[in-house]
Formats: C-alpha cells, sequence, structure tokens
C-alpha cells in the first residue's frame, strides 16, 4: 500500500491539480444535470481511483508490466474534468472567470518549457551538432557499408538516430542502471575517472572498433597515439581517433561481421 | 521539399480524411464536424496500418517494402470506399458534415473570437515549442533508431537499436508498430526518420489531440461556442502547466510527443472517452440516434491502442470495460455491456498473441 501511495505521490507531484481534479468530481457530482455525464465524468473516474489504491490490483498488474503502475493514472480524464467544471463555475461571467482560472491553473502547475527539460534544438535532428560532426567524420561512403565506433557513453544515445551505418560497441542497454546490464569493458573503462591508454585501445581493438571518440574532459593516463590510435578529427569537446591496429576490420566484410555477430551471441549466453 | 510536403499532406491529411467519410456516413449528420470525420479516419487509418504491419513484422524479415506498398493500396481503397459511402449515403439526404457549424461561424461573438484565437496561439505555441525545442529522452535511443533501421535496412525488429548487432525479433516491441508507421511517413516524403519524429509528426500530432477535446467540448456544451473555446483554453493552459512530474500525460505529451507512449496517453485515451462521451451522451433518454459509426471508430481505436504500446492492451481494455460496466448498470442495458466488449476483441487477441508467442 505504501509503494502506490508513493507511486501516487510522485504521479502527482505539488498534488495541486490533484486537488483541482477531486474538487471537479465533487462540484460535478452534485451540479451535473445530466444522469450520463454524472456516470462518465464523476462515477468511472472514482472506480479507477479506487481500484487504483486496491493492493490486489496492483501485484496484478506488476506481473504484467513491473514498474509502470502510475499509468494506470492516465486513465483519469483530469483534464477534460478540471476544464469542464471549471467552465461550469464560471457560468456567465466569463472575462473574468476565464482570466482567474487560466491564472489559477499556472499557479497550480509547474510550466513545462523550462530549462531543464527543454534546450533549444541545435537541428532538426534534435540531437547535439557534435554528434553529426563526428559522424560525417567517419561514416562509410557507401551506404551499405558498416563500420564500428566506440563513443563515450554520453553520446551514444544520439549516434544511431543519425545514422545506423555506424555500429556500437556499447549502447544504452549497458548504461541504464536498473535494467540488467550488458556488461562491456570499453563502457566501464570510459566510466572510470582515469582510463588507462593501453587498456582503452586494447579493448576497443577487441571490439574492432575502427574509430575511438574521446571527449577532452576524460584523464587519460598514457597517450593514446603510442598504442595504434591515430588522430583524424575534433570537434570542440571531441577528439576522433582511427584505429590502426584495427586496420583488418577497416573494410568490414562479410565473413568479419559475422564474426562480430557470433561473438556478441556468445556473450549473451 | 514542396514534393515531401505535398507526399506528407496527402498521406496524413487528404487520405485519412476521405477515409473518416465512412464511420461518419454511420452518424447522424448534424453530430459530426469535419474535425470529427478527420480524428475518425485518422484513427481507421493507424488501425489498418497496424493490421498490415503485424503480420508482416511477425513473418517477415525484411518486408517494409510490404508495408508500404500494402498500407498505401488498402489505405488508398478505404479512401475511395468512403467518398463513395459519403456521396450516396449522406448527401442524398442533404447532409453534409459540419454545415450548421459553418452557418454558426458567421454570428461569433467578439468574446468567443478572442478566445479561438487564444486556442490557436497556444496550440501553435506548443507546435513551435516542438520543432524549436529539444528535450532528451532516453527512449529514443531505441525508438526513433528503430524507425531509422526499418527506413535504412528494410528490415523489422530483427537489429538491436543500440548497437546495430542482428538479434531475434522482439514481440515485445514489435507488436507496437509506431516506429515503423514513422518509417513509412519517412519512406513515403523522403524525411529522415529522426526528423520525422523529431521535427515533423507532433506538427500534426499536437493539434490532433486538441480536436479531439475539440469535439469533446462541442458535446459538454452542446455547441455552445463560447464556452467550448473557454474548455479548450483552459485544457491547452493544463496541458502547458501540467508538467508536474516526468510521468503525467501532459508531461509525455509535450516531451515525447512521437512515441507510441505518448500518444496512447493522449490521443488514444481521450479518443475513447471521447467516443464513449458521442455514443451515450444523451439530453433525452429516449432520444434515437445513430452511432454505428462512433462504435466503429471504437473498434478501430482499440487497434490503434494496440499500436501505440503493448502496455495499452490492459490499459484501454480496463477503460473501456470500467465505462461498460457503469454505463450498463446506469442504462440498464447488458447490451451496452456486450457491444463495448466487442470493441476490446482486438485488445485481447493482441494480448494473446503476446502471451502465446
Amino acid at each position: 500500500m505504501i509503494d502506490i501511495v508513493e507511486i501516487f505521490k510522485e504521479y502527482n507531484g505539488t498534488g495541486y491539480f490533484c486537488l483541482l481534479f477531486i474538487a471537479a468530481l465533487i462540484y460535478l457530482y452534485f451540479t451535473e444535470e445530466n444522469k450520463s455525464l454524472r456516470m462518465m465524468l464523476v462515477i468511472v473516474p472514482t472506480v479507477l481511483q479506487v481500484l487504483f489504491f486496491i493492493p490486489y490490483f496492483y501485484f496484478a498488474y506488476n506481473m504484467l508490466d513491473e514498474g509502470t503502475y502510475y499509468r494506470i493514472l492516465w486513465l483519469l480524464p483530469m483534464t477534460l474534468v478540471i476544464a469542464y467544471s471549471a467552465v461550469k463555475v464560471i457560468g456567465t461571467h466569463l472575462r473574468l472567470g476565464v482570466a482567474l482560472i487560466c491564472v489559477l491553473f499556472a499557479l497550480c502547475g509547474s510550466y513545462t518549457y523550462i530549462g531543464s527539460v527543454f534546450t533549444m534544438a541545435e537541428n532538426p535532428y534534435h540531437i547535439p551538432d557534435e554528434v553529426i560532426q563526428i559522424c560525417d567524420m567517419i561514416k562509410p561512403e557507401d551506404k551499405d557499408t558498416r563500420i564500428w565506433a566506440a563513443f563515450p557513453p554520453g553520446l551514444v544515445h544520439f549516434v544511431r538516430q543519425y545514422t545506423t551505418n555506424i555500429m556500437l560497441p556499447f549502447g544504452r542497454d549497458s548504461m541504464v542502471d536498473t535494467w540488467k546490464k550488458a556488461d562491456n569493458e570499453l563502457f566501464d573503462l570510459y566510466m572510470s575517472p582515469v582510463i588507462p591508454a593501453d587498456r582503452l585501445v586494447k579493448s576497443a581493438t577487441d571490439y574492432q572498433c575502427d574509430y575511438v571518440i574521446i571527449s577532452r574532459e576524460d584523464v587519460i593516463d598514457g597517450d593514446v597515439t603510442d598504442y595504434g590510435l591515430k588522430e583524424v578529427g575534433a570537434t570542440d569537446n571531441y577528439v576522433v581517433y582511427s584505429n590502426l591496429e584495427n586496420a583488418v576490420w577497416y573494410d568490414v566484410g562479410l565473413e568479419n561481421y559475422n564474426s562480430a555477430l557470433y561473438r556478441d551471441s556468445d556473450e549473451d549466453k | 521539399m514542396i514534393t515531401k510536403v505535398i507526399a506528407l499532406l496527402v498521406v496524413l491529411i487528404v487520405i485519412p480524411y476521405c477515409m473518416g467519410l465512412l464511420p461518419a456516413s454511420f452518424i447522424d449528420s448534424d453530430r459530426i464536424k469535419h474535425t470529427a470525420t478527420y480524428v475518425m479516419g485518422f484513427i481507421f487509418s493507424l488501425a489498418i496500418f497496424e493490421l498490415i504491419a503485424v503480420p508482416v513484422i511477425i513473418c517477415k524479415a525484411d518486408g517494409f517494402p510490404l508495408i508500404v506498398g500494402l498500407f498505401f493500396g488498402i489505405q488508398c481503397a478505404f479512401a475511395m470506399a468512403g467518398l463513395i459511402v459519403f456521396t450516396f449515403r449522406v448527401k442524398k439526404k442533404g447532409g453534409v458534415p459540419d454545415a450548421k457549424s459553418i452557418k454558426d461561424e458567421k454570428k461569433i461573438a467578439k468574446d468567443e473570437l478572442i478566445m479561438w484565437i487564444c486556442v490557436a496561439l497556444l496550440v501553435l505555441f506548443q507546435v513551435v515549442m516542438y520543432v524549436c525545442m529539444e528535450a532528451f529522452d532516453g527512449d529514443d535511443a531505441y525508438y526513433v533508431v528503430q524507425s531509422l533501421l526499418t527506413n535504412d535496412t528494410d528490415t523489422l525488429y530483427r537489429i538491436k537499436p543500440y548497437t546495430g548487432l542482428s538479434t531475434s525479433m522482439d514481440l515485445r516491441h514489435a507488436l507496437a508498430s509506431v516506429p515503423v508507421w514513422l518509417a513509412f511517413l519517412s519512406r513515403v516524403s523522403g524525411i529522415h526518420p529522426t526528423i520525422m519524429a523529431h521535427s515533423v509528426i507532433g506538427i500534426l500530432l499536437i493539434p490532433l489531440m486538441y480536436m479531439v477535446y475539440y469535439n469533446c467540448g462541442t458535446l459538454l456544451f452542446n455547441k455552445d461556442g463560447k464556452r467550448t473555446a473557454a474548455f479548450l483554453l483552459f485544457v491547452n493552459f493544463i496541458y502547458i502547466f501540467g508538467n508536474v512530474s516526468i510521468y503525467t500525460g501532459s508531461t509525455f505529451f509535450l516531451t515525447r510527443t512521437w512515441q507510441g507512449k505518448s500518444m496512447l496517453a493522449n490521443f488514444v485515451i481521450c479518443s475513447v472517452i471521447w467516443l464513449i462521451l458521442s455514443i451515450f451522451k444523451t439530453e433525452d433518454e429516449e432520444e434515437e440516434r445513430q452511432t454505428l459509426g462512433f462504435w466503429l471508430t471504437l473498434f478501430a481505436l482499440s487497434i490503434v491502442a494496440a499500436m501505440c504500446s503493448t502496455a495499452s492492451v490492459f490499459l484501454v481494455a480496463m477503460l473501456i470495460g470500467i465505462y461498460g460496466i457503469t454505463m450498463t448498470v446506469c442504462k440498464k442495458d447488458i447490451q451496452i455491456a456486450l457491444k463495448l466488449m466487442i470493441t476490446c476483441v482486438p485488445l485481447v487477441a493482441y494480448g494473446a498473441i503476446y502471451l502465446l508467442m
């Protein structure tokens, strides 16, 4: 039960909209003359709210889809009920009423387009410009060719949204703590406070990476160029290296591609 | 550029509207507006896509071109059918959707006009923010890349989006074919799938959801334009200021407009409520109305729900079920429960496929 209450609290944030919703339900229960509307806008949402708090229902839902119980609250027609009752409350005092209610909603809620959620888009892809610059530097010209590249964890979400010709030794599935993480030595190295240059290059070569991208902010113990990497380009925050040690993989033929595939399957097992 | 825009207008506006004429022909003409016709057509269009896509995804690993061809052809056939049925069934009776409201629009008062302008500006504001601002969402590394992979390689859910390695079919995600639909739009228009998701499709999806609310408003306020405008103004404010947590429908709507989950939380659930209101809201208990079109749309919406997210199989069935039980008790008519159960058949079928496979 405590879990359910926590989910409810987390979903409703400050709780003001939730209070408005409950107030709207009570108001409509007593004032709505149309019987069908009262059933659809008051009784059904109330039943849904009650169901939400029943522990058996919570356990049953978790068996189907764990961790998304808050989605039951999506079924509540909160916006519709609040807006409908607000219009009924203001009655004929439309001008003043609309202005006051809009101010009330603004005060009760939280503005969506705030800086911590939204930033100005750098391009129509809505991914960082630097990712596009790096991808354009390294992606093969032939659209049927695939290459492997190791990117810092902060960029892996975006790379394959721009081009699927670049394959990654680790992706988001290695990064989300709450998931059953796919073990990846290269990811662990990128995440370490000091990255040993020799181990980074060896691991990148093991993963057949043709390119290795390193953030200028990363602290590297040693010089990666001593171990077979060659700088081929740079952006404001990242340096792009070609992996000479991996030259054998540079033109990824079917045989090498399959070899990579099977190795990954073995690791999965 | 012009070709891309025209292609999208045809696929996303013209064809769905013509398809919407099909269910609209089975609704009393004074109760249906152009926006409702369009929303219903859009729902039918998505439902047909899901019905074509899922079997192909399961049976044919590289079946994307087949989906594109089949869907385009069948969609055009339904659009033609819509036009023909509408012409014969409705125009014969002299009823044209929205005809009454067009006459009413001439009498709009100044207050109301100002409110409608505010509503339009708020919707436009959200559309502009969708295009110009970006909100990071980790799930895009799966869904958007899935669209891109489908468009680039013609393969369906057989490559890991995160890394690019081959994998067996991921059925849980494969049943929800929104990423493939986005890939279809990209293939037809030639726009990169990531741009399609992040900068294009929201231009339609945001106004589309407000169209659903508009139709709810006209129902709730019996076509009183002033109050409907005030209602929509409030709905806009609740959405814009609805970021009270990362979980709310409004947060999903404005931060990940293009994802199936967001479509479920907003467009689908709101449409279920609109259709149920349209079917059951009566001023007079004895009133006889033609609602077959709404029932058909609700059935199609169940398929669209499955297209948006696997979780919707349970969520939307539950919503329709609770409405069914409540309305059956209220109206003392067991047929209501039976009819609503039929609209849930696609959800049950998807649930069975998911559990059995």
